[in-house]
């Protein structure tokens, strides 16, 4: 029951089991714990509209260890992590010796799953079906983040057999390289460890290289004390995998272990896959490996980490008869922590279940783990010690662990007395979140996907678990009671028929689909909640875990709307620094962020809103004082990892300000040399309004003068206008009657954008100029009948323009300003300068 | 079968089985005496059928090449009203008749029509002879060439206007020419900005 004999190197593990019982304290105890509240932060508001998303680029995801074979069949598992539009998702076969197969574009619709039989696929390729190969796997597509929850589950039926491994996104990948580079100085180098559930229990490793060079890798195995059971060395060639199997795990003397692996190549060139299997009785699990914290500088006095990590579900005792075990089947719990870093840590268990629906618990002593120990908590001792030795049903066991950070490698589940029932339990860290989502559930086919909830609060908390599913959508309001467990089928729901507060039911024939399980206030409502899913099925003996998401900001998601952004001098520009949600949504930080400008002369900031005050570059900054959900989308981690927030987000953008003035009267001003004298429709060199009816050409007009100030060279822009314009009056006719017309003159920009002859654009200079004389011809003439000519009597015309000028260097950055031209003319064809205006702004063209 | 016949029959005897119609010289010839009749209404019409016709018929073209440079060459009868005219003009522009651009040319300064804008007005939306050499295109740069040579500054900046809209090899190279010897300094960097685009 407890470790072997050979363990004499840490005969503090004994002790502290010896005072378990006496050192028990039970749920009577809890009233002392400290309080664990749920969060109570009002969600973000949305941004509404949404802000458009980046510019689409390639989204991969690799590793995956597949394996097919006479009885193996192996799978890809797709969910849609988006809610707002489909993907078209492109998976990559690698084979061992690295040829690629690429299979045929799967689209996920919005929040969808897909399931990619790679037997098939292969044999599609000309690849038979039935043949033991392994390689591993890669998927594609399109989009601004990656958006994709990615596993392979390989399943052999004849023997019970069932692995899953995950793909990981570059993304991901990417932040662990720069984590790597800046504190790795070895090798590359990962640590794992083995257990040995039964005698018979062997082992294998599959080392995939998903790079283009080829890598060395080295693999080592220890026994209990460290010693060396195995080590050996390979080469790995490109979009390779090697297979290493460990029969010395099968043979070793001892049931605990640990395995290390290095390489040449990148930190992120290697996708480690690892098993355990005992093909006789049909016992699989998963081989946990993290990224070796042993070689990280961590220094000597760098504070451990504590943290809680959950492991739910556990079953113990006579099966669940709903369930439709074999009758006699029973289950026996295990939880397996290896302390992979040079510092020793501790682990403190507790267990909760629920008594008549109330949960109860029982907090055991403290557990020391050395530096590279593989531990077995024992986890019957444990509930012995709880008092639970004969109970029948499910515990969670929560740990609090103490160590250096991400070093704890964790395994634990339920195994039945024959070792062929093995429901896998992912550790996961507790922690506030916001929605998580199971990746994948089935009903079909003897399957069913079983969900635990622990809510590790002391006051209950309400959630929402959506459904998604081809064709629709269910939401099941969920309350759980200060930590409460509650545990249900998804097959239960499907088959209750009950319909969900906007009336949907699951149609009876769906059998598989997503969920996510959210706070009641949304998907962003910051939760605290423990929760895994397996799905099992008693005919085939196999039970799975598939990834869980958890949902939140992308990388590099913290956004500000405008950026770079264009403000004039004296206006104002609202900025709206915001998070891009995995989802497609976007939660709205602008209110409760603090804002800055890093030159208040050229703008000034508060609450987002951009005030212009001179022309200029300058920063603007946000920072949110709170923390937001980071977006993981396959939180599987061996490492009882929580989902992960950023604290404090911040963004900012680069601005400009500038200013556009239309001078309507006086002189033009000292600098522009451009002259009215090739704006044959004037009659005039100033500004303003002008007389030019008894001149050539005949004509009432406006001159105007537009400047526009910048911040950098003025050749740097474009220069743009429109028009939106009604003339309505009376002219004239031949027959010497006086008729009307009303002809308007619209000319979106750029049609009215000033010609170069008109235009100041000059290198060296800060300022643009450009000279407008609109107005009207004394004589009207009807475009559609040239019948209707005849010199206007009376008229009144209204322009408004919008002249606009835009950086090249900076996409985007525009400013415009409104102006308008009224030109009145009495009848007789004066010229009324009285009731003749113009200015900034806009006059109604409804007149 | 013997339907089928009956309809070509009958189409070719329309004449709808030919790509163009070819009209009768009386007709065209009273369109184009109503071209020259004293109501403004009538000559619109005329002036649309002929367009119409002009289109589809090279020898309507060309019937009106011969016959309306010496009307547009009048210029309008009344000033104040030169519907009329415009109607002459917009027909020359719109079947590109070239032998019209001398006449055309001669009233480049007819240019107070409608709406205003500078944008506009450098496209010679308000001058209806300079669209019509516009629309005519690179046979009408010679008569351009010679307003360059002859005319007034007022003339010359339309007909400067014109070949900068017109931008075939040949109005640039009149552009070029002409630049030499451009007295106003201000249409001369005009064409020099003009030119350098």
């Amino acid at each position: 029951m407890f470790p072997s004999s050979g363990c004499h190197r840490f005969p503090m593990v004994r002790i502290a089991y010896a005072l378990w019982l006496g050192l028990l304290f039970c749920s009577q105890a809890l009233a002392q714990q400290p309080k664990v509240l749920a969060p109570h932060r009002t969600p973000h508001p949305r941004v509404s509209p949404p802000q458009p998303f980046d510019a689409v680029t390639r989204q991969s995801a690799t590793g995956g260890l597949w394996m097919t074979g006479p009885h193996m069949k192996a799978s890809l598992y797709l969910k849609n992590d988006l809610e707002v539009g489909e993907l078209s998702v492109t998976p990559i076969i690698y084979l061992s010796n690295g040829v690629r197969y690429a299979l045929e574009p799967v689209v996920l619709d919005a929040s969808g799953t897909a399931v990619v039989d790679i037997n098939q696929g292969l044999a599609r390729q000309g690849v038979a079906p039935y043949a033991e190969l392994y390689g591993y796997v890669e998927i594609e597509y399109q989009w601004p983040w990656d958006a994709v929850c990615a596993t392979v589950r390989n399943v052999d039926t004849a023997n019970s057999l069932i692995f899953i491994y995950n793909l990981e996104h570059a993304s991901a990948v990417v932040r662990t390289d720069q984590a790597a580079s800046s504190e790795l100085e070895n090798l590359p180098s990962y640590e794992g460890m083995w257990w040995k559930q039964e005698k018979n229990v062997a082992g294998f490793v599959a080392l995939a290289n998903v790079t283009d060079q080829a890598i060395n890798a080295s693999v080592r195995i220890t026994d209990k004390q460290e010693n060396d059971l195995a080590a050996s060395r390979i080469s790995i060639g490109p979009h390779a995998t090697k297979m290493v199997k460990l029969p010395e795990i099968q043979s070793a003397s001892g049931t605990t272990g640990g395995l290390y692996i290095s390489h040449d190549g990148k930190s992120t060139a290697l996708a480690i896959s690892g098993g355990l299997a005992d093909e006789a009785v049909g016992y699989s699990a998963r081989l946990p490996i993290l990224a070796s914290s042993g070689s990280l500088h961590v220094a000597e006095s760098q504070p451990p980490v504590e943290s809680t990590v959950s492991e739910l579900g556990l079953m113990t005792g006579v099966a669940d008869p709903m369930m439709a075990f074999p009758a006699g089947t029973a289950f026996t719990p295990y939880s397996v922590v290896r302390n992979t870093s040079d510092q020793p840590a501790t682990v403190t268990p507790t267990l909760w279940w629920m008594e008549a629906s109330v949960p109860r618990s029982a907090e055991l002593p403290q557990l020391k783990i050395a530096p590279h120990q593989t531990l077995n908590l024992e986890v019957p001792s444990l509930l012995a010690a709880a008092g639970l030795r004969n109970f029948n049903g499910s515990v969670n066991l929560i740990l609090d662990t103490k160590g250096q950070q991400g070093a704890l490698a964790m395994a634990s589940g339920s195994v039945d007395q024959k070792n062929t029932y093995v429901f896998e339990v992912v550790p996961h860290g507790v922690s506030e979140s916001a929605a998580k989502s199971i990746s994948y559930w089935s009903t079909g086919s003897g399957d069913d996907t079983m969900v635990t909830l622990w809510n590790p609060a002391d006051e209950d908390q309400d959630f929402v678990l959506t459904l998604f599913y081809t064709g629709g959508r269910y939401a099941l309001p969920i309350r759980l009671a200060a930590r409460a467990t509650r545990m249900f089928n998804i097959s239960e729901i499907i088959q209750s028929q009950i319909p969900d507060a906007e009336g949907n039911v699951i149609p009876i024939s769906v059998h598989e689909g997503g969920a996510e399980l959210a706070g009641a206030e949304g998907e962003n409502q910051h939760i605290l909640l423990a929760m895994d899913a397996g799905t099992y099925n008693v005919q085939k003996a196999i039970c799975g875990v598939y990834c869980q998401t958890c949902d939140g900001v992308v990388a590099n998601g913290f956004l500000m709307a405008d950026n770079p952004f264009a403000v004039a001098v004296s206006g104002t520009k609202q900025q709206t620094f915001y998070g891009q949600w995995n989802t497609g949504f976007q939660d709205n930080y602008t209110s409760s962020s603090t804002w800055s400008s890093n030159k208040t002369s050229v703008a000034t900031v508060s609450g987002g809103l951009v005030t212009g005050m001179g022309v200029g570059s300058v920063n603007v900054s946000a920072q949110y004082s709170g923390s937001d959900p980071i977006y993981v989308a396959d939180f599987c981690s061996s490492g009882g990892t929580s989902c992960p927030v950023q604290y404090f987000p911040s963004g900012s953008a680069p601005g400009q300000v500038a200013v556009i003035t239309v001078h309507f009267n006086g002189n033009l001003t000292p600098g522009d040399n451009l002259s009215f004298s090739n704006v044959a429709q004037t009659c005039s060199s100033t500004l303003g309004l002008k007389d030019c009816s008894t001149k050539f050409p005949s004509t009432w007009v406006w001159n105007v003068e537009i400047e526009a100030d910048v911040s950098d060279d003025a050749t740097n822009y474009t220069v743009s206008q429109g028009i939106a314009g009604l003339s309505k009056g009376f002219y004239r006719a031949s027959n010497g009657s006086l008729q009307s017309f009303s002809a308007s003159d619209n000319k979106p920009a750029p049609q009215d954008s000033p010609p170069s002859a008109v235009l100041q654009q000059v290198t060296g200079q800060k300022v643009i100029f450009w000279l407008d004389a609109p107005g009207r011809g004394t004589i009207y003439a009807d475009p559609n009948n040239s019948a209707n000519t005849g010199p206007i009597d009376s008229m009144t015309q209204v322009k408004n323009f919008t002249s606009s000028i835009c950086s090249k260097t900076s996409s985007g950055t525009c400013w415009s300003v409104n102006w308008y031209t009224k030109i009145v003319v009495k009848s007789g064809g004066i010229l009324d300068t009285t009731n003749s205006s113009a200015g900034l702004g806009s006059l109604s063209l409804s007149f | 079968m013997i339907v089928g016949q009956i309809l070509l029959a009958v189409l070719t005897a329309c004449g709808l089985t030919q790509p163009y119609v070819q009209q009768s010289d009386e007709a065209i010839a009273a369109d184009f005496q109503q071209l020259q009749s004293d109501s403004p209404v009538e000559i619109h019409r005329a002036a649309e059928r002929l367009l119409q016709l002009g289109r589809s018929d090279e020898s309507v073209r060309e019937y009106l090449a011969r016959r309306l440079p010496p009307l547009i060459e009048r210029g309008p009868a009344k000033k104040e009203n030169p519907g009329p005219w415009i109607a002459l003009v917009q027909l020359a522009g719109d079947l590109k008749i070239a032998e019209s651009s001398a006449a055309l040319a001669k009233w480049l300064t007819i240019d107070n029509i409608g709406d205003i804008s500078t944008a506009g007005f450098l496209k010679l939306e308000n001058n209806p002879a300079g669209t019509a050499l516009v629309k005519i295109g690179d046979p009408a740069v010679p008569a351009l060439y010679d307003v360059l040579e002859h005319g007034t500054l007022r003339e010359r900046r339309y007909a400067v206007y014109a070949l900068i809209r017109i931008a075939s090899p040949r109005a640039r190279s009149s552009l070029l020419e002409h630049q030499k010897n451009e007295s106003d300094e201000e249409l001369k960097k005009l064409i020099q900005r003009s030119l350098s685009e």
